[in-house]
C-alpha cells in the first residue's frame, strides 16, 4: 500500500517542478523584452518625415524583436507621443513570435503640421509587453522625453 | 535519505545564499557600477542598497544552515525536528515572496516600478502571480507531509512498543 506522506511529497515535487519550468519561462521570455528593448535603445533615433503638401508629420520607429522562448510568445509594442499628459498621437502593434523567430515591428504615427510646436515639447513613449500561454505577463514601459526638432 | 537530501539543501543554500550574493557584490557590482548608479536601480526596485540586500540573503542563508544542522542532529521523530524544518520552510517561502514581490511580499509576485534617469525612463510591470502561488502551494504541501510524516512515525514507534511488550 502506498503511504499518505510518499503521496503528499510527490504531489509537492510536481508542483514545485511545474512552477520553477513556468519561472524558467518566464526569465527566457524577459530575455527577449530586454533584447527587444536594448535594440530598440540602439535604434533610437526616431525617422521624422515632414509632408509639406499634405500638411503632415510622419514619426516612425522600427524595432527589431526575436525570441528565445520556447513557447510561442506574444510581443506587444505600443508608440505614443505626449503633450504633458494629453495623448496627441499613438499606434500599437503586436506579433506573435516563435522560438528563434526574428520580426521587425513598425510603428508609425501622423500628426498635422499644427502639431509640430506640441511636438517640441512632447515626449515619446513606448510600451513593451509579452504574454505567454496568457499565464505570464511582462509589461515594460520606456519614456524617452526626447527633443524633437523641425 | 533525508539526511543526505539536508546537507545538498545546506550546500545549495550556502552556494545560492551566502557564496552568489557575495561574488556578485566583490566582482559583477563595481564594474556595472561604472556604467549604472545600481544603488539608484536597487532603491527603486527593492527599497534597498545592493549592500543591504546581499547582507539580508547572507542573513537569512547563514539562518538557514543553523537550522538545518540542528535538524541533522536531531531524531527523526521528534517533534522540534519536524519544527525545525517547518520553520525552514516558512522562511524559504518569505524568501521567495520577497524576492518575485521585489520587496514587497505582500504583492504575491505582482509588482509595477518605475526607475527615472535623465531623460530616460523605464517602468516594469511583472506578473508571476502563478508562479509564486503555485511555489507557495508546493511548500505548504511540503509542510502538511512534514507533519504526516512524523505522525506515522510515531504511530509505528507506538506500533513496535506495543508489540515488543507483548
Amino acid at each position: 500500500m502506498v503511504k499518505v506522506s510518499t503521496v503528499i511529497k510527490t504531489t509537492s515535487v510536481i508542483i514545485i517542478f511545474i512552477s520553477l519550468l513556468l519561472l524558467f519561462m518566464f526569465v527566457l521570455g524577459f530575455m527577449t523584452t530586454i533584447i527587444s528593448v536594448l535594440n530598440y535603445t540602439v535604434y533610437r533615433g526616431f525617422d521624422i518625415e515632414f509632408d509639406r503638401a499634405k500638411g503632415v508629420v510622419k514619426i516612425r520607429a522600427t524595432i527589431p524583436v526575436k525570441s528565445y522562448n520556447p513557447l510561442p510568445i506574444r510581443l506587444g509594442l505600443k508608440f505614443e507621443v505626449l503633450d504633458g499628459n494629453r495623448v496627441i498621437a499613438e499606434d500599437e502593434k503586436e506579433v506573435l513570435l516563435d522560438f528563434g523567430e526574428e520580426d521587425t515591428i513598425d510603428l508609425q504615427v501622423t500628426m498635422n503640421m499644427s502639431s509640430v510646436r506640441q511636438l517640441e515639447r512632447s515626449k515619446l513613449i513606448t510600451i513593451l509587453r509579452y504574454t505567454m500561454l496568457d499565464l505570464l505577463s511582462l509589461t515594460i514601459t520606456m519614456k524617452m522625453r526626447v527633443m524633437i526638432y523641425g | 535519505m533525508g539526511r543526505l537530501s539536508t546537507i545538498i539543501s545546506i550546500v545549495i543554500t550556502c552556494l545560492l545564499l551566502i557564496v552568489l550574493p557575495i561574488a556578485i557584490l566583490t566582482f559583477i557590482v563595481p564594474t556595472v557600477h561604472r556604467i549604472v548608479d545600481l544603488d539608484f536601480i536597487s532603491r527603486k526596485l527593492f527599497g534597498m542598497k545592493i549592500e543591504e540586500i546581499v547582507c539580508l540573503f547572507c542573513f537569512l542563508g547563514i539562518v538557514l544552515i543553523a537550522l538545518q544542522i540542528a535538524s541533522l542532529m536531531l531524531e527523526e521523530r521528534d517533534i522540534l525536528r519536524t519544527a525545525l524544518i517547518i520553520t525552514t520552510k516558512c522562511i524559504i517561502a518569505f524568501l521567495i515572496l520577497w524576492m518575485f514581490g521585489l520587496g514587497d511580499p505582500l504583492s504575491l509576485g505582482s509588482v509595477e516600478r518605475e526607475i527615472t534617469m535623465g531623460r530616460v525612463g523605464i517602468k516594469v510591470s511583472l506578473d508571476l502571480q502563478l508562479v509564486v502561488i503555485l511555489l507557495l502551494l508546493g511548500i505548504i504541501i511540503d509542510i502538511v507531509y512534514s507533519v504526516v510524516y512524523l505522525v506515522e512515525e510515531k504511530r509505528r514507534e507506538k506500533i513496535l512498543m506495543e508489540k515488543g511488550s507483548t
